[in-house]
């Protein structure tokens, strides 16, 4: 039995699913507190089922809020950068200072760590009232000596400095990314583990023991005591549970695009073959790119509830949020109104609805019918230019090899589904939209919260190999292994190394290994030809458990 | 957005290569797309990152004649290569960037108009591919290539020999300690299109200030003349002072100066070996460069207080024939006199074309019909001989870009001719440049 838990804008969501079924399903107006709609949710279950669920998750805009009303720690950055982009130029929202060493592309070091300089410029930054330190150094991820000295100079020096090392977050590559979720997860780490704490200790309290977990932004779980090594990785948990809920409601290998109408939002994304679309590019926080593996979905902070108001003259929909619960007695003019007005709908009364209009009517002297058509046209607008803004974010992906571009030539999906609390009410308005068909499949309203309770964990094992130094680093925990035997070290001994790890990781989730499905999304080895001797060989591994549903048979 | 974007195609074909320790192998651009990633650059609104296309038979074979058949020349690597530089051709084209830089492989310079195989690393030209395109389908007439690898750009040369409007100027290392051997100052442009192809040969040893010089007081003052409608650049990184192949001295914030300087329209990379010391600096360089970014802090690694040292006499001679090159230019028609004056409707010349990849060696006759009104007639005859023992004889008729009709009548003439059964050819080649036309005909 497992529950899932989707804390939207507008509403909570509850769901509970036994032996792949629906039992259960529970909508409540959310309270802006996150404990208290997950509690509230809770509560609302017969507590019978409720203590017998083997698993909670949550899907939760947590995370993105904390960032949005700055209330996380007052953090600073040292940075070790070398040449390359003027450190002016990337988009920076802490304090940082510039520290002389770097490592170049192949992880050489140049330059030294001075611990005066090092003092000196940390007393200058320890000006701005920080808590913690950040410290990133360009291509940390093959060789994070720079970052390691550095960090321990800062550590003794300043012994209550809470410090967190670039490569420890993302050993991948991208100097401004990585400095971003260094940055960010000091920044949001103690009001996480705060949080945390409290919501565990308020769930166990309801008697209910099983793992709990967080939605993550590419449709996997996350137990709840990771989410304070990693927070930022929970940034877009509600859209990925927009993506997981469309997946699990519709039937195996569709492709089509995604709209999830919510009260005061909508998510839009796409779905290939039954994966929705992931993006390596487009997550940004606080201005800072992050690097984050996410959906590709565009989300818009308009909804079916969004006011219709007056823009230069213009009738456009509002990102404020209206609090009347009864919606469809339309005492206010709403985008579900105007779909109301069209007849695109039956529900409510007609004559309510055009009445909504009324003001706005007289004061661009047209019709209440114009106007709502009007707001449907501006609604209509702003889905297109999602979609078409999803479409290219996809052909902009970089590709570097012959057959990754043969990959792009694929279609792209006509059909539509549309999802949310709005989705039954407002499918008719999309129908112009698409060359398709428009869905809106059964339980589309509780999608969010159904994605989230069949969501599966992913997680990835990205290797990197370098037969001269004879070293071997898994990039998602700076995990460094030896190599042994460097000239019999080659792609397939390399793929057994990282499937051997992706096991153990699967394995302490407590997957079976039937179930694993590591997927190895890129593996190539480069020959290292220098001044005519033996070649030495850079091999790269990557290997995905990807979003899925996770059915009752399959742990 | 204040202003407009810099295009970016980068295509590395890391499944293609020309052999495992190959300079031409899959590594030559990994460490150029490590920087670039971790410097953050796909990811900031000054550069558009534009995918390539698959790159159909047309877009190739438009000022090549590729033989015996355009599939055993090339893979699809080419193919997303030269899709590459159209789709930076039409988004520049189509206002939707401001420039752009192509960092794709295979490169193309090499590359002659018949073409039987791979020279220089070289199948087909992509430069010449880009200029064709440009002009055929955006009408753009004048046309200004400036290439400034290390290596003499005789592929694109050959193409462009009797066109007046493209300029084709190339800055390489000299000749005589180069490959391919070429590029001196006296291949000066045929009969149409005398000075309209300007050599200016470098000695080992020259750096950022000997190329700074030769474009300050040569190729800009040039360009300015000619007036091109766009300007192209085959950049070739091999001039830098760290690449195996070459013995120039030019650094990174030399090849800032260099693109700042010339200020191209679009960029098409070229040549430049040096993968790991110097590839992904050079590239961020020229990148940001043309995006308008601070280039200050570009550097080589480890090279922050190193000063490169340039040969006084190197820069000496660079200053001499960068002066001998712009006066030249601006005699042309002197010169013309005196190098055609024996000449009368009639030009001819013959080539000697090695492929040291494929071991082929090509021998050409071209006979050049002037024309008072138009850019006249070209006939190539060439006889192919393979390693393997084959010979392929091509006649080919070329009625030039802006041709007369009269002109047009004279090539298909001379294709009809030649299509005799008793005739000596296995292929006899029609090609219309104007209207992108060719009628290849195979005698069995």
């Amino acid at each position: 039995m497992r529950i899932g838990i989707d804390v939207g804008g507008t509403f909570a969501d509850g769901i509970i699913i036994d032996k792949d079924q629906i039992t259960d399903g529970i909508k409540k107006p959310a309270s802006g507190d996150l404990s208290d709609s997950v509690l509230s949710v809770l509560d609302a279950f017969p507590s019978r089922k409720v203590t017998k669920a083997d698993h909670l998750c949550i899907s939760t805009t947590l995370i993105t809020n904390l960032f949005a009303n700055q209330l996380f720690d007052p953090i600073g950055a040292a940075l070790l950068s070398g040449p390359g982009r003027d450190l002016h130029s990337l988009p920076l929202a802490f304090p940082w200072i510039s520290i002389d060493a770097y490592a170049d592309v192949t992880g050489n070091c140049h330059g030294s760590i001075n611990p005066k300089i090092i003092r000196f410029k940390i007393k200058e930054l320890l000006k701005n009232n920080i808590q913690g330190i950040a410290v990133v150094s360009k291509f940390s991820g093959r060789n994070s000596t720079l970052e390691t000295k550095t960090a321990e100079i800062v550590r003794n020096e300043f012994p209550g400095i809470q410090l967190i090392c670039g490569n420890n977050v993302w050993g991948g590559l991208n100097f401004p990314k990585r400095i971003a979720a260094a940055c960010c997860t000091l920044a949001a780490r103690n009001f996480v583990k705060r949080f945390f704490c409290h919501l565990k200790t308020a769930i166990v309290s309801r008697g209910i023991r099983c793992p709990l977990s967080l939605l993550k932004a590419d449709g996997g779980l996350m137990p709840l005591e990771e989410v304070y090594q990693h927070p930022l990785e929970t940034i877009l948990s509600g859209p990925a549970a927009s993506a997981m809920g469309c997946v699990a409601l519709t039937e195996i290998g569709v492709s089509a695009a995604f709209v999830d109408i919510g009260g005061s939002t909508c998510d839009i994304g796409l779905m290939l073959n039954s994966e929705p679309l992931i993006s390596t590019r487009g997550v940004r926080l606080l201005n800072m790119p992050l690097p984050l593996r996410a959906f590709a979905m565009v989300s818009l902070g308009i909804g079916g509830n969004s006011p219709v108001v007056l823009k230069n003259g213009v009738p456009i929909l509002s990102a404020n949020k209206i609090t009347d619960p009864n919606l469809l007695e339309y005492s206010t003019p709403t985008l579900t109104a105007a779909a109301r007005v069209l007849e695109l709908h039956n529900k409510g009364s007609h004559e309510n609805a055009v009445n909504s209009f009324k003001n706005l009517a007289e004061k661009l002297t047209l019709s209440e019918y114009e106007i709502a058509r009007m707001a449907v046209s501006y609604f209509q607008r702003q889905i297109t230019d999602s979609l078409h803004c999803i479409q290219s974010l996809w052909l902009q992906e970089p590709a570097y090899r012959i057959w990754e571009l043969h990959q792009k030539t694929k279609q792209i999906p006509q059909d539509l589904i549309v999802l949310g609390a709005g989705g039954q009410l407002l499918a008719n308005l999309l129908k112009p939209l698409c060359n398709g068909s428009v869905t809106v499949p059964a339980d589309g309203d509780m999608a969010n919260a159904i994605g989230a309770a069949l969501a599966r964990h992913t997680f990835s094992v990205t290797l990197r190999a370098d037969t001269l130094k004879k070293e071997v680093v898994i990039l998602e925990d700076n995990l460094r292994r030896p190599i042994k035997d460097p000239r019999s070290f080659k792609l397939p001994q390399a793929r057994e190394l990282a499937f051997d790890i992706g096991s153990q990781r699967g394995k302490n989730y407590g997957i079976d290994p039937e179930h694993l499905d590591l997927e190895e999304v890129y593996g190539e080895q480069f020959n290292r030809i220098r001044y005519g001797l033996d070649s030495q060989r850079i091999i790269e591994i990557r290997l995905v458990r990807k979003s899925g549903i996770q059915y009752d048979h399959a742990v | 957005m204040d202003k407009l974007p810099t295009g970016f195609v980068f295509f590395p074909a890391f499944d293609w290569s020309l052999g495992i320790d190959h300079p031409e192998r899959e590594e030559r651009l990994l460490y150029t797309r490590d920087l670039l990633e971790e410097e953050g650059v796909f990811d900031i609104s000054e550069i558009e990152n534009i995918l390539p296309e698959y790159a159909a038979d047309e877009m190739i074979s438009g000022p090549h004649i590729c033989l015996p058949v355009l599939d055993r020349l090339i893979t699809s690597a080419h193919r997303y290569a030269i899709g590459g530089i159209k789709t930076l051709a039409d988004a520049r084209m189509q206002n939707k960037i401001r420039n752009g830089f192509a960092v794709i492989r295979p490169p193309g310079h090499h590359a002659f108009r018949l073409t039987y195989g791979n020279r220089g690393f070289c199948n087909v030209n992509n430069m010449a591919i880009l200029v064709h395109y440009l002009r055929t389908h955006y009408h753009i007439r004048k046309i200004a290539v400036i290439d400034t690898d290390v290596h003499h750009g005789d592929g694109t040369q050959n193409i462009f020999w009797h066109d007046p409007d493209t300029l084709f100027i190339s800055t390489h290392q000299d000749g005589r300690t180069q490959y391919p051997g070429t590029g001196f100052l006296a291949e000066f442009g045929g009969p149409c299109a005398f000075g309209a192809n300007i050599n200016i040969p470098l000695l080992p040893g020259c750096g950022d200030k000997a190329m700074k010089h030769v474009i300050e007081n040569t190729i800009l003052p040039i360009l300015d003349d000619f007036k091109p409608e766009m300007i192209l650049n085959s950049a070739g990184q091999d001039c830098h002072f760290s690449d195996p192949l070459g013995s120039l001295r030019i650094t990174a914030q030399g090849y800032v100066e260099i693109t700042r300087l010339i200020n191209p329209d679009l960029i098409v990379l070229e040549g430049g070996y040096s993968a790991e010391t110097a590839l992904p600096y050079l590239h961020l360089a020229i990148l940001s460069t043309l995006a308008g970014i601070n280039t200050a802090d570009i550097h080589e690694p480890g090279f922050e207080n190193v000063c490169i040292e340039e040969p006084e006499e190197s820069i000496e001679a660079a200053k001499h024939i960068a002066e001998q090159a712009l006066s030249a230019y601006q005699q042309r028609e002197v010169f013309y006199k005196e190098a055609f004056r024996d000449t009368g409707k009639t030009c001819s010349r013959n080539l000697r074309i090695y492929y040291d990849t494929d071991g082929i060696v090509d021998f050409e006759h071209e006979r050049f019909y002037r024309c008072d009104s138009c850019n006249g007639t070209l006939l190539i005859d060439s006889e192919s001989h393979f390693g393997t023992g084959e010979t392929i004889r091509t006649r080919v008729s070329i009625a030039s870009y802006h041709r007369c009709s009269k002109c047009l009548d004279n090539a298909m003439k001379h294709f009809n001719t030649s299509l005799k059964k008793s005739s000596p050819f296995h292929f006899v080649v029609f090609q219309d440049l104007h209207e992108n036309k060719v009628i290849k005909h195979q005698i069995i």
